[in-house]
């Protein structure tokens, strides 16, 4: 064994030199101080003139044996704590060492020495050993710690961040919207309105711009208190909220003042419907202390880009024209254009009182007659909505269908029609009349909704009429305006068994190559066609060549609007299988169809 | 592999190389068996040999035998009778130890008993190591 002499003459051997530094190499790569301990107390129980050794690091190593408990006490106990010096007591059958570093003490290194001669030239390695066990529990620690800082570190710094980024949320939120209601601000109302007026501007669109005050504000503040008021101003939010779509704006702008964004608008019209509506929905009751409140508000309204392209000038034109409303007696609507106010009014008079007809039966359905050409028998009759209202008298269909079909209440119309008209064609049945069919018409907005064919099969299923006897009209126009979609409903109607007509044919402007693949049965000249088709020679034309197309296609034609004999001759002549108009009869209440379906024409062809 | 030059496409021989898990080289019956695991590398040497290859190298991690397997507590004796495997098979092995895994003084029992270690990064002959009688 290979070994060397130290200055104090004993001999030093190569191979426990060789483990004292493995032992002093493998410290480090240990990954916790139990585990350092138990290498290290192993490691040297493999040098010469250890009997025993121990490793005690302050909480992390096991209690020692009964011998090495004792000498590890008597280490603790007699060599004291201090900063430097040499603190290794080498006592012949004992020999401590302490493992620290930079005065911080961690625990001790304790050998039960059995060969002191033997042991004594490495004693300076195993304090070697001890040192550096201090050394790397010091840094360790340490890093530990540091890593624990920079964690808390990180973690107060997330905090702030957070708490930064909350903050200046609330301060945005509180800059752009009114605290009480959480509707929008006037700083957020003026940036919304110039993005709807830029939106308006690109598709060649118009934005409404509403100004609504409530009217006796103040007194409710004064009678019920402030609570109240504020409840009263949330629930106004609400309901206007509720009215408008999801691209508009609905912002308070005072104490009791509210401006509305009407975004998109293809209309003037079309923000009256919602002026109405609005203003129809403050005045609802609001329960308040028990009590039912009834608030009124002044409405005014202008137009972007009637009324002016700047927002500023807007609100002040439309906070102008509620002034307006307020000096004419408040609870009520004025437009800034003061034109524009009575034809709007009226139509939202209209509106409001159509809605109110549907339901309570102010709706008729009065019949036309049609006249079959090759048998000159009446073979159905075209159903035809009339109102009769209340202090108007009876209105035809142009005086309110165009306002019905704005405001979504053809549907509602529609369906009534269909309804009486079925029932109508039941009773011509009952009467004896034989499978007279009835025709009724279907509005382009009816076509998309998606509940068109189960309506028709449960009117079908209630009236009991013969889906044969039943003709839908559906105009040119609104099935050219989303070809797919009308196709596959067509279809759909069709497989209940009624026929399908294209009516106002002509003036659609449609594609004869889609028409073709449509499952239609007859198309109906438009009247303007019929009414010329003596004086005008291509009123004539465009008449015998809709009925060559639709003969080519198997498609019965009819021709309306036929008023005088010329005329009648002139459609049986060429091929037409059908006419109506004032020349046979003019629309009449059920209570008379069914005479008239009786008799023989008015009109009888000459014989040719 | 490419990165260290390895290149599989290259090798003579498919088999040249082989992965398994530590499970499957250690305790392929779920057991360990030092008598088992010691003739596998003797057959594994034997193969290479016959294979036309210079020898084989074999590098395993003990991670398993702090989990309880059965027999893993004769490892270190099979540590030790691998010192003897290898002079009659020239095979070189090399058994990796997770220090997280066993406690110091496991680790000095596996040390006591490889002739070789690296210890700061040198190979050197293990000072604590004993040949066997």
């Amino acid at each position: 064994m290979a070994s060397a002499t130290p200055d104090d003459g004993s001999a030093l051997s190569a191979t426990v030199l060789g483990r004292l530094l493995v032992i002093q190499q493998a410290i480090d790569a240990m990954p916790d101080e139990a585990r350092i301990a138990a290498f290290v107390r192993r490691a040297l129980l493999a040098l010469p003139g250890i009997a025993d050794a121990y490793v005690h690091l302050d909480g992390h190593t096991q209690a020692p044996n009964r011998r090495m408990a004792v000498l590890y006490e008597h280490c603790r106990r007699t060599l004291p704590m201090a900063a430097g010096g040499d603190l290794q007591d080498h006592a012949g059958s004992r020999a401590c060492f302490p493992v620290e570093s930079s005065g911080q003490r961690f625990g001790w290194l304790v050998l039960l020495v059995d060969d002191a001669p033997t042991l004594q030239p490495y004693l300076a390695f195993l304090a070697n050993i001890s040192g550096t066990i201090g050394r790397i529990i010091a840094s360790r620690r340490y890093q530990a710690r540091l890593a624990e800082l920079n964690e808390e570190l990180r973690e107060m710094r997330d905090t702030l961040e957070e708490r930064v980024a909350e903050r200046t949320r609330e301060l945005d939120y509180r800059t752009t919207h009114d605290p009480l209601t959480g509707l929008a601000s006037r700083v957020l109302l003026v940036d919304r309105l110039r993005s709807a007026i830029a939106a308006a501007r690109r598709e060649n669109l118009m934005v409404g711009v509403v100004y609504l005050d409530l009217d006796p504000f103040k007194f409710m503040n004064s009678g019920l208190g402030n609570a109240c008021g504020d409840l009263f101003l949330r629930e106004t939010a609400r309901r206007l909220c509720a009215l408008v779509r999801a691209g508009d704006t609905v912002a308070r702008v005072g104490s009791d003042e509210f401006v509305i964004v009407l975004a998109g608008l293809d209309s003037v019209e079309r923000s009256g419907a919602y002026l109405s509506a609005l203003h129809a929905a403050v005045r609802e009751p609001v329960k308040l202390a028990g009590k039912d409140v009834v608030v009124t508000c002044s409405i005014g309204a202008c137009v972007y880009p009637l009324d002016g392209e700047e927002p500023e000038l807007l609100l002040r034109r439309a906070g102008t024209a509620m002034h307006r409303a307020k000096i004419a007696g408040k609870d009520s609507i004025r437009f800034y254009a003061s034109t524009r106010d009575a034809a709007v009014t009226e139509r939202m008079e209209l509106e409001t009182e159509l809605r109110q007809a549907i339901p309570t039966g102010e709706l008729a359905v009065y019949y036309q007659p049609k006249l079959d050409l090759a048998s000159n028998t009446f073979g159905g009759a075209e159903a035809l909505a009339r109102w009769v209202h209340p202090k108007r008298g009876l209105l035809p269909p142009g005086d309110f269908i165009p306002v019905a079909e704005d405001s979504a209440l053809i549907v509602a119309l529609g369906e009534q029609v269909l309804l009486q008209a079925c029932r109508q064609a039941r009773c011509w049945k009952d009467a004896g009349l034989g499978q007279k069919s009835v025709a009724v018409n279907i509005a382009a907005r009816q076509l998309r909704e998606d509940g068109i064919v189960d309506t028709v099969k449960q009117v079908l299923r209630d009236t009991g009429l013969a889906p044969e006897c039943l003709e839908l009209e559906v105009t040119e126009s609104s099935i050219m305006h989303d070809l797919d979609h009308a196709s596959d409903l067509l279809y759909q109607l069709k497989g209940l068994g009624l026929s399908i007509s294209i009516d106002d044919f002509g003036t659609g402007y449609s594609s004869l190559s889609a028409l073709r693949n449509f499952p239609c049965d007859k198309l109906k000249i438009d009247r303007s066609f019929i009414h010329e088709i003596e004086t005008a020679s291509s009123a004539a034309a465009v008449t015998l060549a809709v009925i060559s197309f639709a003969k080519t296609l198997g498609m019965r034609v009819n021709a309306e609007g036929v008023e005088t004999p010329g005329q009648a001759h002139f459609l049986k002549k060429h091929g037409c299988d059908e006419i109506q108009g004032f020349l046979l009869a003019e629309p009449v209440p059920a209570d008379q169809i069914q005479a008239l379906l009786r008799q023989a024409p008015a009109w009888q062809p000459a014989a040719q | 592999m490419a990165d260290l030059g390895i290149d599989r496409a290259t090798a003579d021989l498919p088999q040249q190389m082989t992965l398994a898990t530590a499970m499957a080289g250690y305790c392929p019956g779920g057991r360990f068996d030092p008598d088992d695991m010691l003739a596998r590398l003797r057959a594994r040497y034997l193969q290479a040999r016959a294979a036309g290859l210079a020898g084989a190298r074999i590098a395993g991690e003990t991670g398993w035998a702090a989990r309880g397997v059965p027999g893993a507590e004769r490892i270190v004796e099979c540590e030790s009778r691998i010192n003897d495997l290898v002079v009659q098979t020239p095979i070189t092995i090399m058994c990796q130890y997770d220090l997280r895994l066993f406690d110091g003084a496991m680790m000095f029992e596996v040390m006591n008993v490889h002739p070789v270690m690296i210890v700061g990064g040198h190979i050197i002959r293990n000072p604590f190591y004993q040949r066997s009688a």
